[in-house]
């Protein structure tokens, strides 16, 4: 048994031993990959361009435009005439967002007054959008308070909801994206690999060689698994090790449990890879399935869309998804520091798609021999 | 039954509404060379695919070394070697790491594992290229390795579906050389191919064609039996239009022969009554060649009679 599993994995890493293409692939490409997110991602989202219609063009006006340009978050792009010239900036994507001040701004000010300031947001930019209106929503605020009221932040900031972020404690997007993709990249290896397994064998013709041998069904899927395995487990390391120590992400849990539980995760994963290297002809009809599958992953991973937000049917089915439960682990146990306490509902999701995916695959590689 | 190494009744295989192989009937005794004829499509490998287990019949039993084929076990597969119509062995491995996986998958390993790759190196004669990538072996070494590879394990029966197609011919001689080597050694062998003049060399055969088993027996008990007497060769200047000619006569009565065949630029005619027959066509094409009839002959008028039977259909492609 354990002899044919070895004598297995053994000749699937020859095979990729041979690969000139597959692993310099897999291991640069997934380094350059994580390393342009995490460039990407690791900038706060600033410089965003704002248009201005001042129809007050008063001291009051003026000095609530350039309250808004000194933030980090706006920029004040151009002064045009009317709300259409702010359309049409919205719509060459010079504008995100557009602020009208309206006329007798400064009179009402000076009578102490907080008069009312229109935004106009670019919402195809939803992003962007979203953090230019906090922005400018805090600032004008606070612009109000100091020329209506004359008042000083401190005089009223003990009325203001406090807001304390925990595990995130700066927000960071890096944080957030760097754990999930890392996810991603060697989830996404180790399927491709594990679905070549035997669709090279039905392409090459060695398939019908390998039934005739005396093996179990369980010893070669076990030992096709296992070279993926490997390969796998040795980016999830290299992952991790650059997420920590090349891009700043903490990581406040217990390594050994993370690492656990990735195993069981990527076994999961690579039972599904071999499910579709079995119903695969061809190694490419096998990537093929495999990129299909990995946008509805996707999707249901909650990386993209909030799984919370989805409809109850969706959310439903989201939990068949192995990475919608990584994400949450992953983040669990590098930002949070939860235990198994926490976490072994999606521990045990983990555990129970991988078995499942292990028993049909058993029963259907000895059937598929046309 | 024990006898045995391969009894078949009544196996049949369909896919869909196509019978591919219909209710055969054959026996392969232990230790014997069984040659499995018939042109491409007739249902040669569907046959064999079921004796191996990895197709199930439709209808019909099959027991190979004692095991029902519906119930092929991993004891029976251990017995048993197989080398595929198509390339069975890994193209981007060496030959030794080819030889180190099939000997370990039935369970040789250390010492057991050197002494039987060093025979099938020695057996295919690439004892220097032991760590050379198959893809870079030429055809000839590739089939006598893959038949290595294929009896690595000391097998009881071999299946080898049409091992020697593509191959030239020093290399056909030499691979039926040392298939004549195994069985002298008891292995069982059932062997498929289209040259004749390879059947001609199997202890007995079997015609299969269009699915059905035309003919089973020893090469000359079928040849005996389908095309009795002897071929005399005639070599007309337009031998397609010689071969339609004598076909005539036959048919008239003109002509004492049971059998008109077109072989290349020759024609063969089949008698019984040598010495008429013999006078007639060298009145007509001069000079006559004399010989024994072959298992191509018997071939021949076997699909002839078959097609008859079908109403003419004619042999697929």
């Amino acid at each position: 048994m354990i002899g044919h599993i070895i004598t297995i994995a053994w000749k699937e890493l020859l095979h990729l031993r041979k690969d000139r293409f597959l692993i310099p692939v897999f291991v640069i490409g997934g380094i350059l990959e994580l390393s342009l997110i995490a460039w990407a991602t690791g900038q706060p989202i600033d410089n965003i361009p704002m248009a201005v219609v001042d129809l007050d063009q008063s001291p009051q006006s003026e000095a609530l435009i350039d309250a808004l340009d000194a933030s980090d978050t706006l920029t004040h792009k151009q002064t045009v005439s009317s709300v259409d010239k702010v359309y049409d900036l919205m719509q060459r994507n010079d504008a995100v967002l557009g602020v009208v001040i309206p006329e007798g701004y400064g009179a009402a000010v000076t009578a102490g007054e907080r008069p009312s300031v229109r935004l106009i947001s670019n919402g195809a930019e939803a992003v962007q959008a979203t953090e230019a209106e906090r922005t400018a929503q805090d600032i004008i605020f606070r612009q109000g308070m100091r020329d209506a009221y004359h008042m000083e932040p401190a005089d009223y900031e003990s009325e203001l909801p406090k807001v304390t972020v925990k595990y995130n404690e700066d927000l960071k997007r890096g944080w957030y994206t760097l754990p999930a993709e890392s996810g991603f990249i060697f989830y996404i290896f180790t399927v491709i690999l594990a679905s070549l397994a035997i669709s090279r064998e039905r392409e090459r013709g060695t398939y019908e060689q390998l039934l005739v041998m005396p093996y179990r069904s369980i010893e070669v899927i076990l030992g096709k698994a296992l070279a993926p395995m490997l390969v796998g487990t040795s980016l999830f390391l290299a992952m991790m090790g650059l997420t920590v120590f090349a891009f700043g992400v903490p990581f406040r849990g217990s390594f050994i449990l993370l690492l656990v539980i990735a195993l069981l995760y990527l076994m999961a994963e690579m039972n599904k890879g071999v499910l579709m290297s079995i119903g695969s002809r061809t190694q490419l009809q096998a990537m093929l399935l495999v990129f299909v599958l990995a946008i509805v992953d996707m999707i249901f991973s909650g990386y993209a869309v909030a799984v919370d937000t989805m409809p109850p049917a969706i959310r439903t089915l989201s939990n068949f998804v192995p990475i919608r439960h990584w994400l949450i682990i992953v983040r669990g146990v590098m930002l949070k520091d939860v235990g198994l306490s926490v976490l072994w509902p999606h521990v045990a999701a983990i555990l129970a798609i991988g078995v499942v995916y292990a028993t049909i695959t058993a029963s259907q590689y000895r059937r598929h021999t046309d | 039954m024990s006898d045995y190494a391969i009894h078949v009744e009544h196996l049949t295989r369909k896919f869909g509404d196509f019978t591919a192989v219909n209710a055969i009937d054959f026996s392969v005794e232990t230790g014997e060379v069984f040659g499995f004829l018939g042109p491409n499509g007739s249902g040669k490998t569907t046959t064999i695919r079921m004796l191996l287990g990895l197709l199930k019949p439709t209808d019909g039993t099959a027991h190979v070394l004692g095991t029902d084929i519906r119930h092929a076990t991993r004891q029976f597969l251990a017995q048993v070697g197989y080398m595929s119509q198509k390339f069975s062995l890994y193209s981007d491995l060496t030959v030794a790491n080819n030889l180190r996986f099939f000997g370990r998958s039935y369970g040789l390993y250390g010492q057991r594992l050197q002494q039987r790759m060093e025979f099938v190196i020695e057996l295919a004669g690439l004892g220097d290229f032991r760590h050379t990538p198959i893809h870079e072996l030429s055809g000839g070494w590739l089939q006598r390795l893959a038949l290595g590879a294929a009896i690595i394990h000391e097998p009881k029966l071999i299946f080898l579906d049409e091992p020697t197609a593509g191959v030239d011919p020093v290399s056909r001689r030499d691979f039926w050389e040392l298939l004549y080597t195994l069985s002298q050694s008891g292995t069982t062998i059932l062997v498929t191919t289209h040259y004749m003049d390879e059947a001609e060399h199997c202890e007995r055969v079997g015609f299969i064609y269009n699915g059905d088993m035309i003919a089973v027996g020893t090469p000359s008990e079928i040849i005996e039996q389908v095309v009795p007497g002897q071929v005399i060769e005639v070599h007309p200047p337009d031998a397609l239009a010689a071969q339609q000619k004598l076909t005539s006569a036959m048919r008239s009565g003109e002509l004492a022969a049971h059998g008109v065949n077109l072989f290349g630029a020759a024609v063969h005619v089949l008698t019984t009554d040598v010495a008429s027959t013999q006078a007639y066509l060298r009145e007509v094409y001069g000079a006559t060649y004399q010989s024994m009839p072959t298992l191509e002959d018997a071939f021949i008028a076997l699909v002839q009679q078959a097609d008859h039977a079908n109403g003419g259909s004619p042999v697929p492609a």
